[in-house]
């Protein structure tokens, strides 16, 4: 019989450096994926930035010239109002909390679908199982990666998310939204799609066929969504109290001085020696209970999820 | 090296086929003693079948005195089958004997089934390596 | 043949085993009991539904028996799983992934055993290239590959559902004389099922037939053809008494019938060793003949422990 030599793949060599093992295997599994998320953590962080600097120039312009009469202005100017592909910088500032959001949808999906139900559909996960690898250490790897990659990267948009309004909050319309975004920007907007992760991962193995998984799961996560969003104590958006918002103006010798109802009449304005304007959020005291109480109830539920999925697998296979 | 060929359609026993084609490879002279046989890795390999399958046949070879295994080493050749040669004296008895059943009017397959049967009767250990009894 | 000092000498061991796939369901498997001796090669027959790939993943730790106990190679299953292999009837693999990251995968996956020169020449002998994706693959270019992962990892019990179905007659040769190989250089135990019973003769020594969830023959091949006689001859079902009847066929004016002996047959009758495909065929036919098991496979009433 001939042999003929192929380079065969070197033998793995532990290093701290290169992953191996079942990391390894997730991470080349869901290359794509993760370049995907990786591409959408660095378009938003971007998108941030961009909302941070350059972006603020007009409407912060506007702010100073007219309060908050420029503020409505800047916002209405644009042609398409108040949705999603707006221009207006009011508009752009909620985006990327639209992006967050339908980021954690998505990874609910993909835990679902790709990470876990195909791989019981398609008997690849019994593949795994039946190398050295026993399910419930397959399973923690399947969600340990992609949760070490969502932290980072939820936690990095959190974070540009949290600056951005600290520089730019006073260029917001006043109403209910400022003060939704207000409460959804924290340590839950990183436990939300961790929630989503190990919903997905339970209804993967538990409905094992990916399409009607995907439908499930995604079900399941608009629930946690609107819970969230309508229901103490998370961001409860009908309830007291909220970010109070507070303008005023400075004259030409630098005295803070009433808005003088001026709106877009400059020569009111110069009447009443109006040299600039000036808004800020002042910050909600129950900011950070309502954040580490949603954080905690988003963990412990991801928590107990992921016990669940454990069970689960042990229960399926020996 | 001798390489097995395996009939799966010829009804005789896989083993049986080995030490047939290795008593016939010691009369052709094809194997001498001190050759080795393969291993029953390389046979099965070559030919897919179940490795006790070779060792049973070797064990059979071995029983009869052709080849010893040696540990570690290998099975090897001990002894050679020689054929009679043409111008043997018992030779010289057999065809008499078969012109004169010619002569008693027995045909080809008469003398076949007479000859089998007085086989069988002088070498009945042959019966252990065709356990179908067919012949 | 030598079976490496660590490896017990029964590689399977089921008492009572069964399963159940949902509460309702008929069982898939019922009190099945036996041993599969370490180094056999094992052939596991039996009808379409019959168990067989319940037993495999049973054995190989993918599914909870619903009753009884099944250990392998002397511990429970799924705890041993770097030494054993599994190869399931769909040969899942990684559509995804190329013949060269699968390997890789094997070697990640299996850290203590991998033999990636092992792998790599299996899949290389069947013309594959390394860079080649699973998806474009023929299905038994897929077989190959996983055969490739399932000996690679160099186990001591391979457990291979239907392994050679969808491949060519000289895949399906070369494929199975690399699996003797391995098993003789390193007495690897291995069951496989098939319903290719032609296939099966050569290669196996030792037979599993279930049937309706149920073992009905278990023992050495050899062993359970001797143990078995076909006679023909006058005379009806009830004159071959002591023996057990397996199965019976009229002919002209006496029968064929099979028997399992009980001491030696009248020689009025004629008798022949049947293959094993009359064998199998004669028990699958007659569903109520009683199970037989050989004494080296018959489970071991009382589990004793060293």
């Amino acid at each position: 019989m001939s042999t003929t030599t192929l380079t065969a793949p070197a033998p793995s060599r532990r290093t701290a450096t290169r992953p191996h093992g079942l990391v390894w295997s997730v991470l080349r599994l869901h290359r794509t994926a993760l370049w995907v998320w990786l591409a959408f953590v660095v378009a938003t962080a971007g998108f941030l930035l961009w909302l941070t600097g350059p972006a603020a120039h007009d409407a912060q312009h506007q702010l100073e010239t007219y309060g908050y009469a420029g503020v409505l202005e800047a916002a209405s100017s644009s042609a398409t109002l108040f949705s999603f592909t707006s221009g207006a910088y009011n508009d752009l500032f909620y985006d990327p909390d639209n992006l967050i959001t339908l980021g954690g949808f998505a990874v609910a999906l993909f835990a679902a679908g790709p990470l876990i139900g195909r791989e019981l559909e398609n008997g690849t996960a019994q593949l795994a199982w039946t190398q050295s690898v026993s399910p419930a250490r397959w399973l923690a790897a399947k969600l340990a990666v992609p949760a070490c990659f969502l932290v980072l990267g939820n936690g990095l948009l959190a974070a540009l998310y949290h600056h951005l309004w600290s520089a730019h909050s006073n260029l917001l319309v006043a109403g209910i939204t400022p003060r939704a975004l207000y409460f959804s920007l924290g340590p839950a907007t990183v436990a939300a799609p961790l929630l989503g992760l190990a919903l997905g991962a339970l209804i993967g193995l538990t409905v094992r066929r990916t399409l009607p998984a995907l439908a499930l799961s995604g079900f399941v996560y608009f629930l946690v969504y609107a819970f969230r969003g309508n229901h103490w104590p998370f961001q409860g958006r009908y309830t007291q109290p909220v970010p109070t918002s507070n303008s005023w103006a400075i004259d030409t010798t630098g005295a803070k001085v009433p808005d003088p109802d001026c709106y877009l009449d400059r020569g009111c304005l110069a009447s009443h020696h109006i040299a600039r304007f000036a808004r800020e959020y002042l910050p909600s005291p129950d900011y950070w209970p309502r954040q580490l109480l949603e954080t905690g109830v988003l963990l412990t539920l991801t928590a107990l999820t992921i016990t669940a999925a454990f069970t689960v697998v042990r229960h399926r296979a020996a | 090296m001798v390489e097995y060929r395996i009939d799966r359609r010829s009804g005789v026993a896989t083993y049986v086929q080995i030490v047939q084609q290795t008593k016939q490879a010691l009369r052709l002279g094809l194997l001498e003693p001190g050759d080795r046989l393969p291993t029953a890795r390389e046979v099965v390999e070559a030919t897919a079948i179940n490795p006790n399958t070779v060792l049973k046949a070797y064990r059979e070879l071995e029983r009869e005195g052709l080849v010893e295994a040696r540990r570690g080493l290998g099975t090897f050749v001990r002894r050679t089958l020689g054929a009679q040669p043409a111008d043997s004296p018992l030779r010289a008895e057999l065809e008499s004997w078969a012109r004169r059943a010619r002569a008693a009017g027995l045909d080809r397959e008469d003398v076949d089934a007479l000859f089998g049967s007085v086989l069988d009767q002088h070498f009945p250990t042959s019966d252990e390596l065709f356990p179908e009894g067919d012949q | 043949m030598s079976s490496t000092s660590t490896t017990p000498a029964v590689a399977l061991a089921a008492t009572g085993l069964g399963k159940r796939y949902g509460r309702r369901a008929a069982p898939a498997l019922e009190d099945c009991s036996f041993r599969l001796p370490a180094g056999r090669i094992s052939a596991l027959v039996g009808p379409n539904g019959a168990g067989k790939s319940t037993l495999l993943a049973l054995a190989a730790g993918l599914l909870q028996p619903t009753a009884g106990t099944l250990t392998v190679l002397g511990a429970a299953p799924g705890a041993l799983r770097d030494r054993v292999a599994y190869l399931g009837q769909n040969k899942p693999l990684y559509p995804q992934l190329t013949i060269a990251d699968t390997l890789r995968m094997g070697a990640e996956l299996n850290p203590a055993r991998w033999d990636a020169a092992y792998a790599a020449r299996i899949v290389e002998e069947g013309a594959l290239r390394p860079g080649q994706r699973i998806r474009g693959l023929s299905g038994g270019q897929r077989t190959r590959v996983a055969l490739a992962l399932a000996l690679g990892k160099r186990p001591d019990l391979m457990l291979l559902d239907e392994p050679m179905a969808d491949l060519d007659p000289l895949a399906r040769h070369e494929l199975m004389g690399t699996l003797m190989a391995d098993a003789a250089e390193r007495g690897t135990t291995v069951l496989m099922s098939s319903h290719i019973v032609s296939e099966l003769a050569d290669v196996c020594d030792h037979l599993l037939l279930l049937g309706g969830g149920r073992i009905r023959l278990g023992g050495g091949i050899d062993d359970l053809l001797a143990a078995h006689t076909l006679v023909t001859g006058r005379g009806t079902a009830a004159d071959l008494a002591p023996h057990t009847v397996v199965e019976s066929r009229t002919a002209g004016r006496g029968l064929t019938a099979l028997i399992r002996r009980e001491g030696p047959v009248d020689p009025a009758w004629q008798t022949e060793e049947p293959s094993l495909e009359e064998l199998l065929l004669a028990h699958l036919r007659s569903p109520d003949a009683p199970a037989l098991l050989t004494p080296a496979t018959t489970a071991a009433p009382l589990e004793v422990r060293a």
